[in-house]
């Protein structure tokens, strides 16, 4: 065994050497760093929704805000703040709540109204991975951005990286 | 004067929101530009029209300005937030009017004549395949009558 190890060890030396390692190494690091701040990374996110619930049932009663399906999350795309530290309405500490918001609307099932929420992504900080919810109401596609979902709607912030993101009442729809 | 003091109490309620502070459930009733204008627009330009720095353009005692050099009036409609919107129109003009008196009425033309959902039609086709080229010379433009307005 430890014949092999040497062997392998010693043909890996030859073919390599330790500033390639460090290279790649390096770049590994770098693009490691760079994930968060593409503009774009709820999308591989969403084949984990269920896994990264972390404890919060997917189905829950509507009336929990750790859940996807309370009403006020119709149209929510990302993690809740409200299991990453934070509440429904603010940002985890040392996150910063974006300048910019996307808007939908939900239909509250008690009072069978529709109110307008803003859906404002708590930006500064890597990704929360706790209550992962991809519910979409009303989203178009991603060259409508404007009212697409899937985008990190940090532009504006100081920091593009993406944690979680708020559900705010704006109003009720006429 | 009405609709802007319904517009100035509605924006004055609105804005806990911007600030932060966790509101109630809001039951408030936005009368139909606002609602368009709080669906399409408010996620990007804000609730006083502020917009942000470098990112999003400002309304605020700005937008208004636009419409006093050629090529301003149609270029409103043109950007491609308002062009490439899911609104019709008639909803542009509807809001288009809204904003432009609600966040800039001291900077609009005397005689300002608000759209119509023809002349959006006839605008809103042109595509403005250089949106900082065509910005940068209405500003020039108005720079030039001592208007000062932000590049971007």
């Amino acid at each position: 065994m430890a014949g092999l190890v040497e062997r392998l060890t010693r043909s890996v030396a030859q073919r390599t050497s330790r500033r390639s390692f460090l290279v790649r190494l390096g770049k590994l690091a770098i693009g490691g760093a760079m994930l968060p701040l593409l503009p774009i990374d709820r999308v591989a996110s969403k084949a984990h929704a269920q896994t990264m619930n972390q404890g919060h049932a997917v189905s829950g009663s509507g009336e929990d805000d750790t859940t996807c399906d309370y009403w006020r999350y119709c149209a929510f795309d990302g993690f809740l703040c409200a299991c990453c530290g934070g509440s429904i309405t603010e940002c985890p500490a040392g996150t910063i709540a974006s300048p910019t918001a996307w808007v939908g609307s939900c239909r509250h099932p008690g009072e069978a109204k529709e109110y307008i929420v803003a859906y404002r992504d708590c930006c500064g900080k890597g990704q929360c991975n706790r209550c992962m919810c991809n519910n979409n109401q009303g989203e178009m596609p991603i060259y409508r951005t404007q009212l697409n979902n899937d985008l990190v709607w940090c532009f504006g912030a100081k920091e593009m990286a993406y944690h979680c993101t708020t559900a705010v009442i704006l109003g009720q729809k006429a | 004067m009405k609709r802007l003091l319904l517009a100035t109490i509605i924006l004055a309620l609105a804005m806990p929101v911007i600030a932060g502070a966790p509101p109630p459930p809001s039951h408030q009733q936005y009368p139909p530009p606002i609602q368009l204008y709080m669906m399409n627009c408010w996620g990007c330009h804000q609730t006083g029209g502020e917009g942000t720095p470098g990112a999003v353009p400002r309304f605020k005692d700005t937008v208004g300005n636009f419409l006093r050099v050629p090529g301003g009036r149609g270029y409103l409609v043109e950007v491609p937030g308002v062009a490439g919107s899911a609104l019709s129109n008639a909803q542009i003009a509807q809001v288009l009017n809204w904003l432009l008196v609600a966040f800039s009425k001291p900077q609009l033309p005397s005689g300002f004549k608000p759209y119509t959902e023809t002349e959006v039609a006839l605008y809103r086709p042109h595509e403005l395949n250089d949106i900082r080229a065509v910005r940068a010379d209405l500003v020039a433009k108005l720079a030039a009558r001592g208007i000062a307005l932000p590049r971007q």
